[in-house]
């Protein structure tokens, strides 16, 4: 998680090593500031609008060893994601100021974001979304509420390649 | 009312005469009736029926004066004439019109109109295309002038250019019905009026040319009102019944005594009555039909805020469902530390209780997505024996509380790889699981895995409940459909079985149920499986 205004500290992520027993806060809009911790883990992005649901996803995320960033709208993660070059895109669909498919139309125009991993995370189980996604090169269009955060994680480590 | 006997003329062309201008009067009160007042074609069609009559009508009287005063008959006939090009003039408009819908002002439309006033004016003051007249007993021999060439010439131009609007655009069935009264009226007239007289000299027949404006106007008139009488069944009634009407009503005028005179009378009364009545009854019949489109139309709109309603509420739901979820997950998976023996058992449940709640937001949301075929379906290769064994697990518990035995048969080996969506194919399972243990108080419910073709896997779940009547049975797998259950009380949303009827017809697989009433019923589905060669990825 980045916080453009609190750019004095070093850019900010979320991730402990085993011996950090703190829990991580998220609120809306995203902002945190934790001590800077050694890269380990590939770098994950989560857009998601629902603090509640970013609370969840990011507590399960660090505990498997990754690093992550989030946003809660679609202009914020396009800056984000832009900006900190993840590994690993996990959209939401429904979000405000943009939405996840636009924002992947957006990404995929630029040649760096032209292959990069995405999967979509959302409720909304409309074919035409997901046919939609599939068509920008989302690698896979999840329903959020048919899945465990761990389904979710063992997702994200099929498609990073195990690692 | 006893016969009119003039100037030798058949009793055809008095009748003749007398349905024309009947059904022409009939028609102009139509259009202008039905059409709408912005609608500049309803005063064009009068235009064309004014000077349609007046050539028809003061044809025939020059014939009719032309054995006592042929002076007379000369003016009759000019006046005729008079109106020809300004009728081919307003038939050219139409035809701009019918397709248009407005006549824009173009320096071609004035050019024609002049023309066609010019050749009017010359017909009536010049002997450039009449010269003089002479009767022969029955028929007018019009004497034509220098002009007569060059006047059926410009004719000809007219018609030509009232054909050309009416094929460019794409053809409706105003169109085919204007141009198919144009063309009896061409061919009409290209053959009485202007071959025979022009090249062969036979003039005595041209009052068949004459005639034949009155297809042109009928199916002018059914071109323009068309939205008020689309449906040719109803025209076709509508017309034959004034037809009717009007052949009856001429009748009278051809009767040679008073009984056959009362007896035509009575004959015209009643029939008048009883297509009064049945014109009524059609038009009724058209209010009502526009009455449904508007129905239809409202409950298409109502569906449509029915399915907005449904998507935004189970989208909303979705969210603290999920995160329920996410967090009871990740605690019973221990993600939170080491958690009581007692407390796993109690998150199981809590699991269990919102997996269900999660089951039936999808169900309420996708039952119309699943029938729209809009769902998304997440589909890979599944093993059968792994759903079922985990739906086991998560429904062992709640058999046990109610005092089933619940029982878990998979031979060993068995095929059991398919495409499908697992998750789908998971709610198929515990749709009938719990069904199951829903309906049945005392016994057991078992699970099987069979293979009854090398192609095809079959799931059944067979329960000793109290079974299910042939009336039921019929119904089951229908849309919100629920059968009572041992309490009396119809339990569930109706909604499970038709969709995983939905959902397995979707993989490519059957479904159905065997029941014997007292001894308990079988509920199976059968889905094909993945081929040996592409299993070996």
């Amino acid at each position: 998680m980045t916080d453009e205004t609190t750019n004095t500290n070093p850019p900010s992520v979320a991730g402990r090593p085993a011996s950090d027993t703190s829990v991580p806060q998220v609120s809306q809009p995203v902002t945190q500031s934790v001590a800077p911790q050694p890269a380990q883990g590939p770098l994950l992005f989560l857009a998601e609008d629902d603090p509640l649901l970013t609370k969840m996803y990011s507590a399960k995320f660090t505990k498997e060893g990754f690093r992550l960033l989030t946003a809660g709208d679609g202009q914020e993660a396009y800056d984000t994601i832009t900006k900190n070059k993840p590994d690993f895109l996990i959209l939401d669909v429904m979000m405000p100021k943009l939405s996840g498919l636009e924002l992947l139309e957006k990404l995929r125009q630029e040649s760096h974001f032209k292959d990069i991993p995405v999967m979509m995370l959302t409720n909304l189980t409309q074919k035409e979304e997901a046919q939609k996604a599939l068509d920008l090169g989302a690698k896979e269009y999840l329903i959020k509420a048919n899945l465990t955060p761990s389904q979710v994680v063992e997702k994200v480590k099929l498609h990073l390649g195990g690692k | 009312m006893f016969p009119l006997q003039l100037a030798h003329l058949p009793s055809f062309h008095h009748m003749a005469i007398a349905t024309i201008n009947i059904t022409v009067i009939a028609l102009v009160a139509l259009v202008h009736k039905y059409s709408k007042a912005t609608d500049q074609r309803g005063r064009i069609f009068i235009a064309m029926g004014l000077f349609m009559l007046t050539w028809v009508d003061f044809a025939y009287l020059a014939r009719l004066v032309g054995q006592s005063s042929l002076a007379i008959s000369e003016v009759f006939l000019r006046l005729a004439w008079v109106a020809t090009p300004l009728f081919f003039y307003y038939t050219y408009l139409v035809s701009v019109t019918v397709i248009f819908q407005a006549v824009r002002k173009s320096t071609l439309n004035t050019t024609l109109l002049v023309i066609a006033v010019a050749l009017s004016a010359a017909s009536a003051f010049s002997n450039l295309i009449i010269e003089g007249i002479k009767f022969t007993g029955t028929n007018i021999d019009i004497q034509y002038g220098v002009g007569f060439y060059p006047f059926l010439a410009i004719i000809s131009l007219f018609m030509v250019l009232t054909l050309v609007p009416v094929f460019r655009t794409k053809m409706t069935s105003k169109s085919w019905a204007f141009l198919a009264g144009v063309l009896i009226f061409y061919v009409a007239n290209i053959i009485f009026n202007i071959s025979l007289p022009a090249f062969m000299h036979v003039t005595h027949l041209y009052y068949l040319g004459d005639y034949s404006t009155v297809f042109l106007l009928a199916l002018t008139a059914y071109a323009i009102i068309e939205h008020e009488l689309f449906k040719v069944r109803v025209i076709a009634t509508q017309a034959l019944t004034i037809v009717l009407w009007i052949i009856l009503f001429v009748r009278l005028f051809g009767t040679t005594s008073l009984t056959e005179f009362v007896v035509d009378l009575f004959v015209f009364a009643t029939s008048v009555a009883f297509g009064v009545l049945f014109l009524k009854s059609v038009r009724e019949e058209r209010v009502q039909k526009q009455k449904l489109e508007e129905l239809a139309v409202r409950l298409q709109d109502m569906d449509k805020q029915k399915d907005e309603f449904i998507s935004v509420a189970a989208h909303e739901l979705r969210a603290p469902m999920t995160a329920i979820k996410g967090y009871l997950s990740m605690i019973a998976e221990g993600d939170a530390g080491a958690i009581p023996e007692e407390a796993v058992q109690y998150l199981g449940d809590a699991i269990i209780g919102n997996d269900r709640l999660i089951r039936l937001v999808n169900n309420m949301l996708n039952v119309a997505r699943i029938e729209e075929g809009r769902l998304v379906y997440q589909i890979g290769n599944v093993r059968l024996s792994e759903v079922v064994r985990r739906v086991f697990d998560e429904f062992r518990l709640e058999a046990q509380d109610k005092g089933l035995a619940m029982k878990i048969e998979i031979p060993d080996p068995i095929n059991d790889l398919v495409r499908a969506d697992e998750d789908r194919v998971h709610e198929v399972v515990a749709n009938f699981v719990s069904n199951g243990i829903k309906y049945t108080d005392k016994g057991s419910v078992v699970i099987k895995l069979v293979q009854p073709t090398p192609q095809s896997i079959r799931c059944e779940i067979v329960d000793t409940g109290p079974g299910i009547s042939k009336e039921d049975g019929e119904k089951l797998f229908n849309k919100f459909y629920r059968s009572e259950s041992a309490i009396g009380k119809a339990v569930g949303s109706g909604l499970g079985l038709y969709i995983s009827k939905l959902l397995i017809e979707e993989f490519k697989g059957k479904i159905g149920f065997t029941s014997t009433p007292g001894k308990g019923s079988n509920f199976w589905f059968e889905l094909p499986l993945v081929s040996q060669e592409a299993q070996s990825q």
